[in-house]
């Protein structure tokens, strides 16, 4: 049987490879637009066509910013919030997980659900008592406003969860018979086993934090105190003051971060977004 | 053993030191339009403490992109629970303090000090002074002001040939020259260049087109809408014809404005003096000012202001040390700094006429014409912002239909019957 | 003690942290808001009680229909879009050959999920400038007119749904690809050695296997469809006129601009009751679409 050349699956194969590189430059090239654009200049900002190759001799955005705006200061806020927030989740979910997944006491299915629908609860939501909560507690203008309230997280401790389900009981039972206790279960058999999951979690509730501004936004007024997100909006500064060039070093720094977790950690975040995506 | 004695032994002398030495904390809250107007206050508290030691300065400072951002955050700080002893507001956001007795009035402090500071009386306008008067009585020390003024670009105007504008300009002339500036060098069908921007990010971009007109988005005592009255109909018309009919101005959002008259994109703009810090950061030279076009020759000019001040909080538990640097802030010496150096440019324009209308400081500046700054106030009749007390709802609901006007989606009538209609109903509401 | 009673201690010890937690900013928080839907109050005086009125006030407020239309058309628009595009790039990159080409495709598309929505929304601020911008630049090279992005209600409406898609693309195709993989392959050959065609095998293998993946998908894409703020804020600031203003940013200018607690309370009561309304219907609906195997 001869096979023409231009067979549909052809076509379709080239179709759906120019889709994929047509793509993938949709979802490149904005970044490449801010790289290039934070080593150019108030005029050539917005020169068309635009210049895409860097000029990487011309640094003045980048100083200016830095004169400007205690921008790394910035990074060390949202760097030390992210992390404690993360730490913080990964001790409360994994022994909440731990009890829902293996430990039999009263009432943990119905708890166990009603916290799940706690995840339907938008932020947006029990931001106003919160800010009530922080204000007559005089947690206003602190990081603690931020981290204190998200080291609890329905989310992780659902995701913790099933991947402690997957863990053969036989471990555990025998551990039993030689009379060990919960906690040395979870401490000498459970967490160790669990580096992936927890990696996971990790690696997502970092991200997550690192990239909030919605409770930043609201709680935190001092400039010293600024996330990085809240830099960058603060940075807008008057429409025309506040040159484009400079917003844009400012965008590139804040990026940075977030490219190194992503090639480092890439793994863990595709793997923690399948396997939320793939309970049964 | 030994380093924890030592260790309490010290604080405790910190502790009875402080006591006995009196270092008050003075917590001062100001508007951080910019971050580099940042090294201009540090400065001047540096100065303060440096002949005041004993008081110590807790300076606060807060961005926004305006002065009603700024109150916003500032309001925010407050419902938080932060209690600053003195803020740097305009008189946008003196009502709204005051409504909420938060400011107390300084008249008792001025009378006492009356000698110290009749030479800081005799040296301000007397329409600033007022702006910061209710009911008769007086809330803060002028700090600052700024009006609106059209800025052009000389060199367009050079290449083109086109006269400079002159004093009494009226809305016609404006039109014309905004015509011939407006220009398609590449025959796109696009404008290059245009002659003028507007501005409907803030008050300042609308309310003086309204004021040349003869009239007001309120009555006279902020009671009452007046975005219904015909004139102001009118003059949303003109704006919106200037960029749909005319076509000599771009549709809000065509870029930084600053930027774009400096690279020759935009032949006028308006503003009060604070493009001064950009022009002066990027040595750009080629632009000077001329007051607001006359709406036509029978009305006469009425200036649009706004003044700032520092005002004492009630809750102040130290009004004598925060009354001091409020005195600090209005001397001639502090206030010279206002002006800005080329080193170090600043935004607005000193409330001292000693001081704005002089060539020594402020001719060192661009523009050229910096007199007619202080001259609006005083050659004038002259009105501040028109500000209600709940003046972040006004300027929300103004702006949101002038964007609206301005982008061709409702018209002038609509946009301002809207509006008049949401002002009313906001205004009932207190 | 039993070892019953022993049990529960030790259960309830290791939950506490989470449990505390849960009431103190979850629970708790949701109930004060729904009492405080009832009283008017702006943070200086005190809470005054106001029964329906906030809830009535509702009905007549234009910017809450507005903002509500709005959230709807970004529901809509970015749930449905993200979908649809997210399957069928994940198709597409399915179909490649070579892993290190399916894995590359993926990294690229995931990027943008993980930075945060202020920076990109700052710059596609620039990008969609209607004048000086490199988007209607190059639409302008193929002939298609000025586009006024972000200053026309409309168009900056989509603007706001392109930059979300844009930025949350990534995770959808990577959990339709996971979905994907885990269809066995020998499901397609069976169904090939039957005389079925491409796309006979995508109607009735791909779609009814992925009914789980759709499912999960819609209902974590609704969720956060819902709580859109930070582009909204960032690329328009809730312009022009109000045009991209959501629930989410509505409730904060409401709370923390005009400092009208009570009202925002109600606000944010009717956005909850919406998510855990259409949540609800989605479960009860999947019973009769999605089909587990």
């Amino acid at each position: 049987m001869t096979k023409q050349f231009w067979k549909p699956g052809l076509l379709w194969e080239i179709l759906s490879y120019l889709i994929l590189i047509g793509g993938a430059v949709i979802i490149v090239m904005p970044f490449l637009w801010m790289f290039s654009t934070s080593f150019g200049t108030p005029e050539t900002a917005f020169s068309l066509p635009p210049q895409w190759f860097p000029n990487f001799s011309n640094i003045r955005a980048y100083r200016q910013l830095i004169q400007a705006v205690p921008f790394f200061k910035y990074m060390w806020n949202s760097f030390k919030v992210a992390t404690l927030i993360t730490l913080g989740q990964l001790v409360t979910c994994s022994t909440a997980a731990y009890a829902f997944a293996r430990i039999r006491f009263w009432g943990r299915d119905f708890l166990f659900f009603l916290l799940l629908s706690t995840m339907m609860i938008p932020i947006h939501v029990t931001i106003i008592p919160l800010f009530i909560i922080m204000r007559y507690t005089g947690l206003c203008d602190t990081h603690t406003s931020l981290i204190l309230p998200a080291i609890f997280s329905a989310f992780g401790v659902f995701l913790l969860r099933q991947f402690f389900l997957t863990i053969p009981l036989e471990l555990e039972e025998a551990a039993k018979i030689d009379g060990a206790s919960h906690l040395w279960i979870y401490l000498r058999i459970i967490l160790p086993l669990s580096g992936s999951a927890l990696s996971t979690l990790a690696v997502l509730c970092f991200v997550y934090f690192w990239n909030e501004l919605f409770r930043p936004l609201i709680f935190i007024n001092s400039i010293e105190k600024y996330t990085i997100p809240l830099g960058l909006v603060m940075l807008r500064g008057q429409y025309d003051v506040g040159s484009v060039p400079r917003t844009m070093a400012a965008v590139t720094l804040a990026v940075i971060p977030a490219v190194i977790v992503f090639v480092l950690a890439q793994r863990y975040l595709i793997e923690g977004v399948v396997v939320t995506g793939l309970k049964e | 053993m030994r380093f924890s004695k030592i260790g309490l032994l010290v604080l405790s002398l910190a502790v009875i030191g402080s006591v006995a030495f009196g270092v008050t904390t003075v917590k001062f809250v100001f508007w951080l339009w910019a971050p580099e107007a940042l090294e201009g206050w540090k400065k001047t508290f540096e100065g303060f403490v440096a002949e005041n030691p004993g008081i110590q300065i807790d300076y606060i400072p807060v961005p926004g992109a305006t002065w009603g951002e700024y109150l916003d955050k500032v309001s925010a700080m407050i419902a938080g629970g932060e209690r600053p002893d003195a803020m740097w507001v305009a008189t946008e956001g003196m009502r709204f303090l005051l409504a909420k007795n938060l400011i107390r009035p300084l008249n008792d402090y001025i009378e006492r000090d009356k000698a110290e500071l009749q030479e800081f009386f005799d040296d301000v306008a007397p329409a600033l002074r007022d702006a910061m008067t209710f009911d008769g009585k007086i809330y803060a020390l002028p700090y600052s002001w700024n009006n609106m003024v059209i800025w052009y670009n000389t060199k367009m105007f050079d290449e083109l040939g086109i006269p400079y504008p002159t004093e009494n300009w009226t809305r016609e002339d404006f039109i014309a020259i905004a015509k011939k500036l407006t220009v398609d060098k590449d025959n796109d069908g696009k404008p290059d260049q245009y002659g003028f921007a507007i501005e409907p990010a803030y008050f300042g971009g609308t309310i003086p087109w309204i004021f040349a007109r003869g009239t007001s988005l309120f009555n006279e005592d902020l009671t009452k809408s007046n975005a219904n009255d015909p004139r102001v109909i009118e003059v949303m018309q003109f704006l919106q014809d200037l960029i749909y009919k005319e076509k000599v101005a771009p549709i809000p959002g065509y870029g930084p404005t600053f930027e774009l008259f400096m690279a020759g994109k935009i032949g006028m703009f308006a503003a009060g003096r604070w493009p001064v810090v950009t022009f002066v950061q990027a040595g750009f030279k080629d632009c000077d000012i001329q007051y607001w076009p006359l709406w036509d020759k029978d009305t006469p000019r009425l200036t649009l202001f706004g003044v700032d001040g520092i005002v004492l909080f009630t809750t102040s538990q130290h009004p004598e040390e925060t009354w001091k640097l409020i005195k600090y802030l209005a001397r001639k010496d502090v206030q010279a700094k206002l002006v800005g150096t080329l080193e170090s440019p600043v935004s607005n324009i000193p409330v001292r006429r000693s001081l704005a209308t002089s060539e020594e400081l402020m001719g060192a500046l661009p523009p050229k014409h910096f007199k007619i700054f202080y001259d609006s106030i005083e050659k004038y009749p002259a009105k501040p912002v028109p500000a209600p007390i709940f003046f972040t709802q006004v300027e929300e609901i103004w702006l949101r239909y002038v964007s609206a006007i301005l982008a061709n989606e409702i018209s002038a009538q609509a946009g301002c019957l809207k509006a008049h209609q949401e002002f009313t109903s906001l205004l009932e509401e207190h | 003690m039993t070892l019953k009673q022993k049990e529960n201690i030790i259960g309830y010890s290791f939950v506490l942290p989470t449990l505390v937690g849960f009431f103190c900013f979850s629970l708790g928080p949701m109930l004060s808001v729904i009492v405080l839907s009832f009283f008017s109050w702006d943070l200086w005086t005190l809470p005054r009680f106001v029964g329906f009125n906030n809830y009535k006030a509702l009905l007549h407020d234009v910017h809450f229909l507005n903002t509500f239309k709005n959230t709807l058309i970004f529901v809509g628009g970015v749930v449905t879009l993200e979908i649809i595009v997210g399957l069928f790039i994940a198709v597409l990159i399915e179909q490649k050959r070579y892993r290190f080409l399916k894995s590359g495709f993926r990294t690229v598309y995931f990027f943008p999920y993980v930075i945060s929505s202020v920076a990109i929304a700052l710059v596609w601020h620039f990008l969609l400038n209607p004048d000086l911008g490199v988007i209607n630049y190059y639409l302008g090279k193929i002939g298609i007119p000025r586009i006024n992005w972000l200053f026309s209600s409309h168009w900056a409406r989509v603007s706001v749904i392109v930059v979300e898609v844009w930025k949350n693309i990534g995770f959808y195709v990577v959990v339709f690809l996971a979905g994907l993989q885990n269809i066995p392959k020998q499901l397609y050959e069976a169904a090939e050695v039957d005389g079925a065609n491409r796309r006979q095998q995508f109607f009735h293998i791909t779609l009814p296997l992925l009914s789980p993946t759709f499912f999960f998908l819609s209902v974590i894409g609704f969720i956060n469809a819902f709580q859109i703020f930070d582009t909204p804020f960032v690329l328009t600031r809730g312009g022009p006129g109000g045009a991209t203003r959501t629930i989410a940013v509505y409730i904060y200018e409401t709370g923390f601009r005009f400092f009208r607690m009570g009202y925002a309370a109600t606000l944010a009561c009717i956005l909850f009751a919406c998510i855990a309304l259409l949540t609800l219907v989605q479960f009860i609906v999947s019973r009769k679409w999605v089909f587990y195997r």
